[in-house]
Formats: structure tokens, sequence, C-alpha cells
């Protein structure tokens, strides 16, 4: 977390309607943030690494996790965050459409600190990122990483 | 039913938090234990039979360190599924890292105030019960 209290959100996800869903979700909690937004799983790690145009981000305190995209899957992304010295300890949740047993099985498996399924209905979606905002940042203790 | 283990080694903070959630959510039941070793056997106790999850979620509230615990925990193919949430007095950022490295699914900050620990256990119950998709828990 920054000195000014600011919680950097990044929201790793390639449907444009759904990040504009998650944006307006979040903006109704009471928590300064800023969202940063990856489109596929590819991009997320450029972004976590620092790499190219992405060599100023700042290292999200929570990252929001879809399963499905190209190039690289959320499974994918997650397995390198986990395996990753510094990067490690970041709260992953995963927000996906996937219901199945066994994608919820491999997300847990490989540390996933909570798995999601997108609500279809949106106060449901509303009430689910409310969830999160209120147990991840009023709530919980995220692990300070050195950005 | 939802199954909590509760590892817990202070007898009033257990039956407080066995209360609160009998008063909010009575499809929990919390099954406490007051040290790790007792945890494991818990754990354990079944490991032949393939569906017997003994936790859906784990609460670990000990005064003395749970990061061998919390590695026992997650380093056990069948156990890592269940997430973890430390209850902890400690506010020290190297050791909320170490347990979050440990792959802890939560780290909490146990409050002094009896309003914030309720506020804390509606919570608890509202993430992980009501909005999250556990792996032991088919919808």
């Amino acid at each position: 977390m920054n000195k000014d209290n600011c919680i950097n959100i990044l929201l790793v996800e390639d449907s444009p309607g759904d990040v504009e869903l998650t944006r307006e979700a979040l903006s109704h909690g009471n928590i300064i943030h800023q969202l940063d937004v990856a489109c596929d799983g590819e991009e997320a790690l450029s972004f976590l690494n620092k790499q190219g145009k992405y060599c100023n981000a700042q290292t999200p305190d929570l990252i929001l996790l879809d399963l499905n995209m190209p190039r690289k899957d959320g499974l994918e992304v997650l397995k390198e965050i986990r395996t990753h010295q510094k990067l490690k300890s970041i709260p992953v949740i995963i927000l996906t459409t996937s219901n199945s047993e066994l994608d919820i099985f491999k997300c847990y498996d490989n540390y996933a600190n909570a798995y999601f399924v997108k609500p279809v209905d949106l106060n449901e979606f509303f009430d689910t990122v409310a969830a999160i905002e209120d147990f991840w940042f009023n709530i919980a203790t995220l692990p300070i990483i050195a950005n | 039913m939802r199954n909590i283990l509760l590892v817990e080694d202070t007898i009033t903070d257990g039956q407080f938090i066995k209360q609160t959630f009998s008063e909010i959510n009575k499809y929990v039941n919390i099954e406490i234990v007051n040290n790790e070793e007792t945890a494991k056997k818990y754990l354990q106790s079944n490991p032949s039979f393939q569906n017997a999850i003994m936790a859906d979620l784990i609460i670990i509230d000990l005064m003395n360190s749970c990061l061998k615990f919390i590695e026992f925990i997650k380093s056990d193919s069948n156990l890592r599924r269940i997430p973890v949430i430390i209850l902890s007095s400690s506010s020290d950022n190297e050791y909320i890292n170490n347990c979050c490295s440990l792959f802890a699914n939560a780290f909490i900050i146990k409050p002094k105030e009896k309003e914030r620990f309720i506020e804390i256990i509606n919570a608890i119950d509202n993430f992980w019960f009501k909005q999250t998709r556990l792996s032991s828990i088919p919808k």
C-alpha cells in the first residue's frame, strides 16, 4: 500500500464491458483506489514485471484476475505470480464466468486467495465487488510489497 | 453445513467466535482445537476417504507464530485448497508478509474492541460463505 493510503488494484480482464462494470462497482465503495487494467495474461505479466511501457507501473496491492483470456490465461498468470519471489504474496482474487469445479480446484491448488463466479445479475455483481472491497480493504491487512 | 476448524489457544476468544457465528449463520459448525498438533490430527483424521473434507475454512488464532502450520497446510496436496485465515494480534509487516508468502489466504489483525470483532466475524461469514466459491462446496 502507498504512503498516501491509495490502494492499487490490477484488473486482468479481456472484456471491455466487464472492465467498465468492475470500475463502476469499485467506485461505489468508499475506498480510495487506483485501478489499472491489463487485457490479457501477457499484458498482466508485463505490467507486474514493469516491462516496456509499464516501467513506471505501481506494484498492485490486490489483483482481480479473469481466467479465460487470449494469449495467456489467468491460471498461467496465477502460477507465475505464485512462483515469483517478490510478487507471490499479492492477494489474487479470481473473478470469472467459469463455474467449472476443475477450474475452482486448479485455482485454489495454485494459491488463489479466493474464487468468484461473476454473477450475471447486475446487483449481484455489485454485491460481489462490494464484498471483495469490504473484506480486503476494511477487514484484512494486506502484505506490503516493495514497489 | 459449513465447517470451520478454529485453531485457538484462548478459550474465551474461541467461545466468543463460536457464539457470534451461531447468531449470524446457523449453518456454520465450528470445531475448536487449541494447538497445531491436534489440528493436524483433525485434518488428517480420514485422509484415505477422498470426499472427507474436514473443514471448509481454517481460522488460526494462536499467540505464537503459525508459519510452520501454514506451510504444512499449503504444501499438502489435499489440504491446500482449504482457505486459511490468520487472526493475529501482531501487526508486524514482516510477519504478515511471511504468512502471505506461505499462501495464507488472508491476514486479519485481531481487534481489542468487541464491536470490531463482531464486524470481522460478519465479514468472514459474508465473504467466505455467501460470496466466494469454495472448492469444498459445489453450488
